[in-house]
């Protein structure tokens, strides 16, 4: 009695200790509702987003994740449990509406997912799908047809799938809470995760439900930070002698004037960086419109424009005597104007860089 | 039979009993006036305690009748059901001519099967019915300390009853989250249909019913302090008293944490408080709810709802100590050890109700303080089932109906108490929570056991009850049928549960997993059928028994040891004619000094001592 | 319950060890034991309720603080913080002494004595019920707390508000009123419109960022007008029996009975319960 008592507790806190802060672990995310579940995967970043129970939208944001949340733009919906063998997994359990019971019948897996308090469950799946059909091969309980009725189909043993249910009354459809848990090698794993699209990527993204519509995720700015160094770079780099007209992209101005937009900052503070590193070079900014509208205004726009992103790099401290700016109205279209994706191509600011020279 | 001293008791109790000046103030027995005050608005304890019990067997039927449809519905699912479409109308429906229970009427049954079981059945009709009849009887009191008040106790349970099964007929049915009416399920009609009107109703209902306890639970510890007669000590009281004593007051600390938990449930449902919601969202809307916590419903449940098992399982125990000790003609072995495990339950009852929340997402250390102590109850049922044991080992067993029943009671405690050792281990608990398993173990533990005792005691005191005996081949047969029944019921269970399948799961169709047992569910099914068609029978020779049974003869047919069996064979109120019966010695003087039994009113010889 | 007479259990005293059997082991009789035995039950009602309250208010952070609450006092006169509360409970405790010397008179077979000081004892219920109901009207008309909304918050950080009381931005040069951490705020209505300041936070890891007031948590509301009202139910129920008996004790009829004025002390039993009750009651949502 004494022994059960204590062998008992003994793991009992085994099997209830969370994971340590550095410990290497899959966090997937279960969400009961009536009457189903859903899984959400922390994508490659590894961390799951924040959620407002306010947030949810029927089909738009079924879990009421918060798109501010940058961890959020990662974060995919899976139709199944997908997870490696032999690695950890931590499952944090919530439910929308009314208690849920995770539960992994195979895995001696059970939690409440109560809303408002989310629980965990930590656990560690040490047989793959694949080896337990292969375990049941020979299991005489195991034979025959999985649908008696279609003559085609598997034998049971290779139809054989662990399952996820739930185990706390929740409503008149709690005996039907099925999803199907696979176990695969770790390969199989991230094949399958190569395969997963982030719902915000997918669904949400610059949609009328984007919060951040319109603005630059912090992915977008690193990309366009690595593709702006590497031409500066290669531009300093490169033997030719010439000067070197490199664009300036994704800056922005309000319709018809000359105000920045928000997401102009990042290039023009990467500009800014690039001449700090390289002291003996300076530029001069050009200006270009489409063909739209009076030639003359476009050529007043241009200029203005051109000498905006000018006094932005001095109010950075760059020195004015490195810079100098023009503008070219709409008389250098790099494409045609005939097109709307031509037309958005030629409004556009340049810089020219001059190597070891001054103006 | 050794030697039957015969004793004199009515010039014992008339030469030596106790004065209590009753024939003072009562010429006559005013009580007898008229039909509606004798047998409806009684305030005679013997005709509550006959009416709690008609009412429990009513509810009883209606309770295990519930518990044959959803079993039909699990071992049968191909096979339809539209017969019983008269019955339950729009609730069975009908498909390519196959009838199925609706899956939310299949909850509402569950729940209400629960519901009326253990509130209604076990503890009303258990505990309501033999405190009622046997704590002024074995003490040697008139009556209860307040007769209206305990007449109130019944009416309270009658209304409960009336309510409760008004809930069953209204058109959105009634209450389908379970019998631990769980928030945010309970609390959201949103959520479920039956938690809209019938969750309302099934909250009053409850709230009258805790009102009836409280009424008797009052009145009982009152009656056993106050109302002893001359000479009954604490330690001369039958074990009876003890358990029905230590129920009462369990009954009177726990049930009020309950209602405090309806009131605030109440209040969630009614007035838009939050105190067991959060972060909801249901039914396309979120709702304002934000703070609250079901955990804590489930504590203050739970509070309640551990007690509540004991407060079924103690009158049980209670009863079973004294047929065994009557019908084995041995005083109960280790009386005082009996008296203290009573208490020692009573009293650990309180503090292990979170090994039912192990995996409601607690923090799981405070489940380690709640394993101990659970385990620890198991000491004091030990040492009663040890002690039953004992008690019948070589004794002058006599193997009539009552017996029967207190023997099965000991086995269907022993099978159920060994599974609540495994339950009670949260690590294995992970595996056993919420499935068939745990149905298994307090069915057999609380439910079967219980109702087991409660056998025990209507075939024992029937005669004390009616003036006439029930049918003994009837009563063995019915005994015969419900043991081995409800072993064939149970014990597959517990194969299922250790499988893994999950309690109230309507149907296991989708499930792989769950889905291999078609066989058994059939088995558990027709099994249940037939246990329930043999209490039919015992229904039916009740019934028969109180107008055509055997006819007492002498006022102690079984050669008891305690007063209930000095009073007249048909008492009226007020019991005793003349004095009441002093008590010199213990209720559990079987086999003592060549006597086959001394009764607790007979003088003690010199030079004896109580052997206790 | 002049009918719980009917079966009368006189039992006299005697002599020799007081269990066993035959006499009151607490020389008591059944109807005050019954007292005890309900208002041990109802112990267990309230104490559910507390811990209910509890469970509830340490799982939030930013609980209202009482003084700030609770510092309104009849006449439009705020910033009084737990006096008119005082004047409630001092009240409820007079009426209890006063009980005392009710009952005190009852042994005495004094009617003129039990009468008069029930009748003050009512007196005390009834002030108590009605300093009650003028709270409650305060917090619901005035201050437009309800069950659901609770518009007492604390602050977790220091800061400083960037609009006035009506939610209109500061008069230029005006000074702007500053807040400590963990001070509490009333959320008012203008116009029939919440006004939820903004203000800027000068402490903590959110320094410098811009918020708004935020309600406080919902169980504040719902837990005071619950356990309050729930006392405040034990409270004019008892006042509904004193009446009665104190009209049954003038009227005479526990002259004549045999135990005389038991009646009294049970009612008075349940009157120090509630009293009782309503020291923790102030203890857990005034001083806590």
């Amino acid at each position: 009695m004494t022994f059960l008592v204590v062998k008992g507790l003994v793991v009992w806190n085994e099997v209830m200790a969370d994971v340590g802060i550095d410990e290497e672990v899959i966090e997937i995310e279960a969400t009961g509702y009536q009457f189903a579940w859903d899984i959400r995967y922390p994508g490659p970043d590894n961390r799951l987003g924040e959620k407002d129970y306010t947030l949810i939208q029927l089909g738009i944001n079924p879990l009421g994740q918060n798109w501010e949340d940058p961890q959020n733009h990662d974060d995919f919906i899976a139709d199944q449990i997908y997870l490696p063998v032999g690695r950890k997994v931590r499952v944090r359990i919530t439910a929308k509406d009314v208690l849920h019971n995770f539960y992994l019948p195979h895995f001696r897996v059970k939690m409440d997912a109560v809303p408002g308090l989310p629980s965990y469950f930590v656990f560690t799946p040490t047989v793959t799908t694949e080896d337990f059909r292969a375990r049941l091969r020979d299991n005489a309980n195991w034979q025959g047809l999985s649908d008696p009725e279609d003559p085609e189909s598997l034998q049971k043993w290779e139809a054989f799938d662990y399952e996820l249910a739930c185990a706390e009354l929740c409503g008149k459809g709690h005996y039907s809470m099925r999803k199907i848990v696979k176990i695969v090698s770790e390969d199989e794993y991230n094949a399958w995760l190569e395969q997963q699209n982030s719902y915000y990527m997918s669904q949400i993204r610059n949609t009328d439900n984007d919060p951040l519509k319109g603005q630059f995720l912090e992915s977008d700015i690193k990309v366009n930070e690595k593709k702006f160094f590497e031409e500066f770079d290669n531009a300093m780099s490169s033997a030719d002698t010439d000067d070197i007209v490199l664009p300036l992209r994704n800056i922005n101005f309000e319709t018809g004037s000359a105000n920045l937009t928000n997401n102009s900052q990042y290039e023009l503070n990467n500009l800014v960086t690039a001449l700090t590193k390289y002291k003996d070079v300076s530029i001069e900014l050009n200006g270009h419109t489409d063909n739209v509208g009076d030639s003359g205004v476009n050529q007043q726009l241009s200029e203005s424009r051109a000498s905006t992103v000018l006094n932005y790099l001095i109010d950075r401290g760059v020195s004015s005597s490195r810079l100098s700016s023009r503008g070219y109205g709409d008389r250098m279209p790099l494409e045609t104007n005939d097109t709307e994706e031509g037309r958005m191509k030629n409004k556009r600011i340049e810089f020219k860089i001059f190597k070891k020279q001054t103006i | 039979m050794a030697e039957v001293l015969e004793y004199n008791e009515d010039v014992l109790i008339k030469e030596q009993g106790y004065d209590d000046h009753f024939h003072d103030h009562h010429h006559g027995d005013k009580f007898r006036s008229g039909f509606i005050s004798h047998y409806i608005f009684s305030m005679d304890h013997k005709i509550i305690a006959k009416q709690f019990l008609i009412t429990g067997m009513i509810w009883a039927i209606i309770g295990a009748a519930m518990s044959i449809v959803f079993r039909m519905q699990l071992g049968f699912p191909e096979d339809s059901m539209t017969w019983i479409k008269p019955l339950l109308g729009k609730w069975i429906v009908v498909e390519n001519g196959i009838g199925t229970l609706a899956p939310e009427f299949y909850y509402a049954l569950v729940t209400m099967h629960g519901t009326i079981l253990v509130f209604f059945v076990l503890t009303a009709g258990l505990s309501g019915t033999f405190s009622n009849l046997l704590i002024p009887l074995q003490l040697g009191a008139r009556d209860m300390a307040s007769p209206f008040m305990n007449m109130l106790s019944y009416w309270f349970f009658f209304m409960a009853g009336i309510v409760m099964f008004y809930s069953l007929f209204i058109s959105t049915g009634p209450f389908a989250g379970g019998w631990t009416a769980y928030p945010p399920l309970s609390a959201l009609p949103q959520a479920s249909q039956g938690s809209g009107a019938g969750m309302t109703l099934w909250l009053v209902s409850l709230t009258l019913f805790v009102v009836s306890v409280l009424l008797g639970g009052i009145n009982y510890i009152t009656t056993v302090l106050n109302l002893r007669t001359k000479g009954m000590s604490l330690w001369r009281m039958p074990l009876t008293i003890w358990a029905f004593f230590v129920t009462a007051i369990l009954g009177l600390l726990s049930f009020p944490v309950l209602v405090s938990g309806f009131l605030m449930l109440m209040c969630d449902r009614g007035l838009g408080t939050s105190f067991f919601l959060s972060e909801i969202f249901v039914n396309g809307e979120a709702l304002p709810n934000v703070g609250g916590s079901p955990i804590l419903y489930q504590h203050l449940f739970w509070f309640l709802g551990h007690p509540e098992v004991y407060i079924i399982i103690l009158p049980a125990m209670g009863l079973v100590s004294e047929v065994l000790s009557v019908h084995a003609r041995k005083p109960i072995f280790g009386y005082k050890a009996m008296v203290y495990s009573i208490l020692a339950i009573g009293f650990l009852s309180f503090i292990v109700w979170a090994h039912h929340m192990f995996m409601s997402g607690v923090n799981p250390m405070i489940s380690n303080f709640f394993v101990v102590f659970t385990l620890i109850i198991a000491v004091p049922s030990a040492v009663k089932v040890f002690n039953w044991i004992t008690t019948l080992y070589g004794g002058n067993i006599r193997l009539n109906t009552p017996m029967l029943f207190a023997i099965g009671f000991v086995s269907m405690f022993i099978s159920g108490g060994l599974t609540g050792i495994f339950l009670g281990n949260s690590a294995i608990d992970i595996q056993m929570h919420d499935t068939y398993f745990v149905v298994a173990h307090f069915h057999i533990v609380m439910g079967v056991a219980a109702f087991f005792g409660m056998f025990a005691g209507i075939y024992h005191w029937f005669p004390k009850m009616y003036g006439r005996f029930m049918n003994e081949t009837l009563g063995k047969i019915h005994f015969w049928f419900t043991i081995v029944g409800a072993y064939a019921i149970f014990w597959p269970m517990h194969y299922i549960g250790m499988a893994g399948v999950p309690r109230r799961y309507y149907s296991f169709d989708s499930f792989d997993a769950f889905n291999d047992f078609a066989l058994m569910n059939k088995f558990i099914t027709i099994a249940a059928i037939i246990v329930f068609a043999v209490q039919i029978l015992f229904v039916i020779n009740f019934f028969y028994s109180i107008w055509y049974g055997k006819k007492m003869k002498t006022k102690n047919p079984w050669g008891a040891t305690t007063l209930e069996w000095t009073t007249d064979i048909k008492p009226g109120h007020g019991n005793w004619e003349g004095n009441l019966p002093t008590v010199h010695r213990w209720a559990y003087d079987y086999g003592k000094d060549g006597h086959d039994f001394i009764p607790q009113y007979v003088p003690a010889q010199e030079g004896e001592k109580d052997v206790h | 319950m002049a009918t719980d007479t009917a079966l009368d259990h006189d039992i006299e005293v005697q002599s020799g060890d007081a269990w066993d059997g035959g006499k009151k082991p607490f020389k008591a009789s059944y109807g005050k034991l019954m007292m005890w035995y309900f208002l041990l039950s109802d112990a267990f009602t309230f104490s559910g309720f507390l811990i209910a309250y509890g469970a509830l208010r340490i799982s939030s952070p930013t609980w209202p603080v009482p003084d700030f609450v609770f510092q309104t006092f009849p006449g439009g006169i705020t910033g009084w913080p737990l006096i008119f509360v005082t004047v409630m409970s001092f009240l409820l405790i007079v009426s209890s002494v006063t009980m005392v010397r009710a009952v005190q008179e009852g042994a005495r077979e004094n009617r003129k004595g039990v009468v008069f000081w029930m009748i003050l004892t009512i007196i005390g219920g009834l002030g108590f019920l009605g300093c009650q109901a003028w709270e409650w009207t305060n917090l619901i008309g005035h201050e437009h707390m309800s069950v659901t909304t609770n518009p007492f918050g604390t602050h977790v950080e220091s800061g400083v508000y960037l609009e006035d009381a009506n939610g209109d931005a500061y008069a230029a040069g005006a000074t702007k009123e500053t807040f400590e951490a963990g001070e509490s705020y009333l959320i008012h209505k203008h116009n029939g419109d919440w006004v939820q300041r903004e203000y800027q936070v000068t402490s903590g890891t959110d320094e410098g960022t811009r918020m708004n007031q935020e309600f406080g948590p919902k169980a504040f509301g719902a837990l005071f007008f619950f356990i309050t009202g729930f006392h405040g139910f034990h409270v004019f129920s008892g006042v509904v029996f004193l009446i009665i008996i104190m009209l049954n004790a003038a009227s005479g009829v526990y002259v004549e009975r045999k135990n005389g004025y038991e009646m009294v002390e049970k009612i008075g039993l349940y009157w120090h319960f509630v009293d009782l009750v309503w020291v923790f009651v102030f203890l857990v949502f005034y001083l806590l």
